[in-house]
């Protein structure tokens, strides 16, 4: 009987525990979204043609343009931002994020929906922007917010090839702002060779003359918080390889990271950059 | 007896196996350094009540609006004479008990700064327990309960086994508690409880007895976060912290506590008037607690202010960030996939984002020595001392790497001088890949000792009573680091010298009886407080440098309290007064304007808390019971203390100078706080009970160092004047209530005993903001007090818990 007594008492408790307990489990389940973006894509090259230089162009209509990566901000030369280019053209990307390399490495091949954002430029340099604003009474951009980043863009492959755009001086145009170029037979200014890229150590940015064996300058425009900021300019002649932009009407390229520059050849403008030598002689190739 | 003995030594083994067993994350610094919160630890138990109205009011019921007594943060406990107070202050006491803080019965509780024959002590508040065996009856009781916080499912069994034939008591308790993710949104929680105690008497005049008490809990910790992101989700219930990761919950802040206590007590008993009480406890365990870290990638807290829509300028894209978020509310959460993704983007997989796991090894031996002698049968003489030897070993793991297959033993938490060996956390071994379950970052163990003699008389008259006790302690700190990182190679690696701090106290205490139900007391203490470790080192997981103000805290009270103690009424009603001076606080944080991590070293503050507290309690009718409980407090800081700033890298001071906080709330605790509670009793075995409370002029806990000199001269005036001003939070009601039936019934010459209660808390769902507070972090460059804003945690709002108990005696 005792025992008959005990173990009715756990069983009724046991029984209210049981049914309480069972009644307020909850399902979770991660929601999931699609979102829709335009099957008319836009070439680059059409969607550029949109924006008047100084002007500022909202874009109401649902245009997508589809293009690969070409640079980011893997390595701090790019901030904010990346640079998209397909083969009628390129353009600068405003994404207000943080590592956006991990999201959006080079080669990955995207689309953008660029519906409500803006068509700008920054000193003539062509860019997609998520907002401006004039209040301040100077025109300030700002990128799409990163937790926008999906809303506006999806990404369609990882891997796409890249092979950079051969140009020669003469070629060099607006039309290749935010593209891949690759220039031959080119080699650092005397006064910027053996330089560093910019000035790391304050976070000044810097541009180093770059010279065309066949005549023309085009500007290295560093960032002072690039990786590479404080490494030393090449003293050869070869091939470099960045992302051409403009500073109005200066013509400048932007470096990825210090693999685009293979300067081993012989220089074509004679030594007069051997004055920037350090002092205790080290010897150079070439 | 030889069946006990064998039983004490394979509990006593099985407890000692067990035992042994940059720029883009400068916010991470604050969510870390934030207060860690366990709201969800708290179980509506107004039935375990105290006979103290104004302790109840404030344990039971005020601890979700920050209602403390005199300023001071949490009531001192005092377990089987043992305090766990340390000068080392980076563990959880409260957590070695946790759920089983109901199998110790209370001994006593001392408010207002009273005198207590259990122990000498300057805390104006003092909870003494027990786990001390007292029942010599065979007792079962099991209860269960359900409710809608962490401790959702609750089952506990009790078992006395009484007196047995060698006159020993044993009991057993067992407590499991468990809510499970998905049921309480923000968090889950499983615990395992263990309580095993035997205490015997010896000729009438000793009694030995010991306990083992073991908590093995796990549970997820809530956060903190900005109003923006509870209207946007627009639930109370909000947190930042959990995500998604394979279509499941995932928690990455979490704590544990893996610590078994051995509490040993001992009593002597010379005649009625004269014992010795010796008291030891040993803990041997680790408490760890985890959280998200992550290096050279993106801010993966979705409560991140440049996430939020009031970051953005643009009034279209703030419309459409805040409606995607509507619209989107799993986007307010973290994103383990896509941070797994990330992690595997690299070739080699290296994890940018981790889950780590700091661990705390705990050594810990405490023990109190009490004599009590009469001298007379109305002069009384106690005495006694606390000591205490610490050691706890601080290290990291890493719990989860999040798909990725390493993770860089690099410092995350340094600014970027351009070194290559600046951001090592080992230099001996740089560059080191660390694999899940690996130790990493910082490795060093903290050292302390404190010895506490004091002494206390009382002294019985027929008007005039008189107490009087003093009391001398020393406290030794030492650091042991076992690594040597980048920045401080010279200082980071072996023992630290040994800093001793004496400290001092006196206490006196005057009753004057008017009549036998009125009488009038007056208590007088001074204190001087040895430093706490966390105010000693600046940063001891890099290296032993010390603060520059690691001085001696001087505090000075004064309480006068009138007392009516009549069979139908009681009225009890205190004026105090306390002062501390010499206070100090340090923090690590982001500085905009140096666009660098520093540390704030606040010194010489001086504060003071003053008051009146009332209550009353009377007996309406024979069945109901009616207190009523009022604070009235000023608790504000008066003088402008001295700071400096000092770089991370090097510590080198970077500012100095003075901070504008004369008249600024020193807590945030309400100034004042009524509290009405009514108790009825329709039949023997019903009761019914209800709280009603009313906080108002509750202030936004301040930042310190955004009111400096340097400020000043920067900001306009309005700006200024405003941050002179401290914010409070809007007055707030809150009604909690409980019923409870029992009844017994004989079977088998057993006696049934159950009792069934309820309790709801927060029944008309208030808005209530458990912590509210100004970040650290302040716009240093343009001075805007809006874009960091304050953070709050907010009250869940309506919880309820049934309990059913069962008692076989």
């Amino acid at each position: 009987m005792k025992n008959k007594s005990y173990w009715l008492a756990l069983l009724c408790m046991l029984a209210f525990y049981m049914l309480i307990v069972s009644a307020c489990f909850k399902q979770s389940a991660n929601a999931s979204y699609n979102i829709r973006f335009g099957d008319s894509i836009i070439s680059i090259k059409n969607f550029r043609k949109l924006h008047n230089m100084g002007m500022v162009e909202f874009i109401g209509q649902p245009l997508v343009i589809e293009g690969t990566v070409v640079a980011n901000d893997e390595h701090d030369n790019l901030y904010k931002s990346i640079s998209v280019q397909d083969i009628t053209g390129g353009i600068i990307v405003q994404l207000d994020g943080q590592a956006l390399y991990q999201t959006y490495p080079v080669g990955a091949l995207i689309r953008i929906n660029t519906q409500n954002l803006f068509l700008s430029d920054y000193r003539r340099m062509v860019q997609l922007v998520g907002a401006v604003d004039t209040s301040s009474g100077s025109l300030v951009t700002s990128g799409i917010p990163s937790p926008l980043f999906s809303k506006y863009i999806k990404i369609v492959n990882d891997n796409a090839p890249i092979t950079p755009l051969v140009v020669g001086y003469k070629n060099l145009g607006d039309s290749l702002q935010g593209r891949l170029i690759q220039i031959n037979a080119v080699e650092f200014s005397a006064a910027d060779t053996g330089q560093t890229y910019a000035d790391k150590k304050n976070k000044i940015g810097v541009s180093r003359s770059l010279k065309f064996c066949t005549g023309g300058t085009i500007y290295l425009r560093t960032s002072g918080y690039a990786d590479f900021a404080g490494a030393k300019t090449q003293p050869g002649n070869g091939i470099v390889i960045g992302v051409y932009s403009v500073f109005n009407t200066e013509k400048q390229l932007l470096l990825r990271d210090t693999n685009d520059i293979l300067l081993t050849g012989r220089r074509c403008t004679g030594a007069a950059w051997l004055q920037n030598l350090p002092q205790n002689g080290s010897k150079l190739s070439n | 007896m030889k069946k006990h003995t064998f039983l004490l030594c394979i509990l006593l083994i099985l407890v000692c196996k067990i035992s042994f067993g940059q720029e883009q994350n400068e916010e991470k610094l604050l969510e870390q350094n934030e207060q860690s919160i366990n709201r969800f630890d708290w179980i509506p138990s107004l039935l375990n009540a105290n006979s103290n109205p104004l302790y109840n009011a404030v344990i039971y019921n005020g601890s979700n609006i920050a209602w403390t007594l005199r300023g001071e943060r949490h009531p001192a406990s005092v377990i089987d004479g043992i305090s766990w107070e340390s000068p080392l202050q980076s563990w959880r006491p409260g957590d070695l008990y946790a759920g089983l803080q109901n199998e110790f019965h209370s001994t006593g509780v001392s408010v207002n700064g009273a005198f207590s024959e259990q122990s000498y002590s300057t805390h104006s508040t003092v909870i003494y327990k027990s786990a001390e065996i007292q029942d010599v009856k065979k007792i079962l009781s099991i209860n269960t309960s359900f409710s809608n916080t962490a401790n959702t499912n609750m089952l506990k069994v009790h078992y006395v086994n009484g007196l047995n034939a060698y006159k020993w008591r044993q009991s057993i308790g067992v407590i499991l508690q468990q809510s499970p993710p998905g049921f309480v949104v923000n968090g889950f929680k499983e615990n395992v409880g263990l309580v095993f105690g035997m205490d015997k008497d010896f000729h009438n005049n000793r009694k030995f007895g010991f306990s083992i008490v073991w908590n093995n809990a796990s549970q997820t910790k809530a956060s903190t976060t900005v109003s923006e992101t509870y209207a946007l989700s627009g639930s109370k219930s909000y947190q930042p912290s959990w995500g998604w990761y394979h279509q499941q919950l995932y928690f990455p802040n979490t704590k544990q506590t893996n610590a078994p206590v051995l509490h040993l007590r001992f009593q002597k008993n010379w005649g009625e008037s004269t014992y010795l009480k010796l008291n030891t406890a040993l803990v041997i365990g680790t408490q760890s607690q985890s959280s998200l870290e992550w290096t050279k990638t993106a801010d993966p807290r979705p409560d991140y202010y440049r996430y939020l829509p009031s970051y953005i300028l643009d009034t279209f894209m703030r419309k459409e960030l805040t409606d995607w978020y509507m619209q989107h509310p799993e986007q307010l959460q973290m994103q383990f996939d896509k941070m797994e993704k990330i992690n595997q983007s690299s070739f080699d997989k290296q994890s940018f984002y981790i889950v780590n796991k700091q661990n705390s090894n705990l050594l810990l031996l405490h023990g109190s020595i009490l004599f009590s002698h009469a001298i007379t049968p109305t002069f009384y003489l106690s005495a006694g001392s606390n000591y205490a030897f610490d050691e706890i070993h601080y290290y990291n793991t890493i719990k989860d790497l999040l798909g990725g297959s390493y993770y860089y033993n690099f410092n995350g938490w340094i600014n970027d001088d351009g070194s290559v060996s600046s951001f090592q956390n080992d230099v001996v071994h740089p560059d080191r890949k660390i694999k899940q379950g690996e130790r990493w970052g910082a490795d060093y163990l903290m050292r302390a000792f404190q010895f506490k003699p004091w002494v206390q008389f009382y002294k019985e008259g027929a008007v005039i009573e008189t107490t009087f006790g003093m009391g001398f302690g020393l406290q030794g700190i030492q650091r042991v680091g076992y690594n040597r990182n980048g920045l401080f190679p010279s200082n980071s690696n072996g023992i630290s010298d040994l800093i001793l701090s004496p400290s001092y106290d006196f206490k006196g205490q005057l009753v004057y009886k008017i009549s036998g139900r009125l009488y009038v007391r007056s208590i007088l203490f001074s204190e001087w407080a040895a430093p706490s470790d966390d105010l000693i080192y600046i940063n001891p997981a890099l290296h032993a440098i010390t603060s520059p103000y690691k001085n001696t805290e001087v505090s000075n009270g004064v309480d006068c309290s009138i007392f009516y103690r009549a069979p139908l009424l009681k009225i009890a009603a205190s004026v105090f007064w306390k002062s501390k001076a010499n206070q100090c606080f340090q923090k690590m944080f982001y500085h905009d304007a140096y666009a660098a991590f520093v540390y704030g070293l606040l010194g010489q503050m001086n504060t003071t808390a003053s008051g009146i507290e009332t209550s009353i309690e009377t007996s309406l009718l024979s069945n109901m019971q009616l207190s009523f409980v009022s604070t009235l407090s000023k608790n504000c800081i008066t003088n402008n203390p001295q700071y400096q700033l000092l770089y991370v890298n090097d510590i080198h001071p970077l500012e100095t100078g003075v901070l504008n906080l004369k008249a600024l709330p020193a807590t945030n605790s309400p100034s004042l706080v009524n509290a009405l509670s009514i108790q009825y009793q329709p039949l023997y075995s019903v009761r019914i009970g209800a709280t009603v409370l009313y906080a108002q002029e509750r202030p936004i806990a301040i930042d310190y160092f955004r009111r400096s000199d340097m400020v000043k001269n920067k900001i306009d005036a309005f700006s200024w004047s405003k941050l002179l001003q401290p914010s409070f939070l809007p007055d707030v009601c809150i009604v909690n209530a409980f019923l409870s039936k029992s009844f017994q019934q004989k079977m088998a010459r057993k006696l049934f005993r159950w009792s069934a209660s309820v309790s709801v808390r927060n029944i008309l769902n208030s808005f209530v903001p458990v912590i509210a507070y100004e970040q650290t972090r302040f716009d240093y460059v343009h001075f805007s007090t809006n874009k960091y804003a304050q953070k709050f945690l907010m009250d869940q709002g309506v919880n309820y818990s049934f309990r059913i108990q069962l008692q076989i005696q």
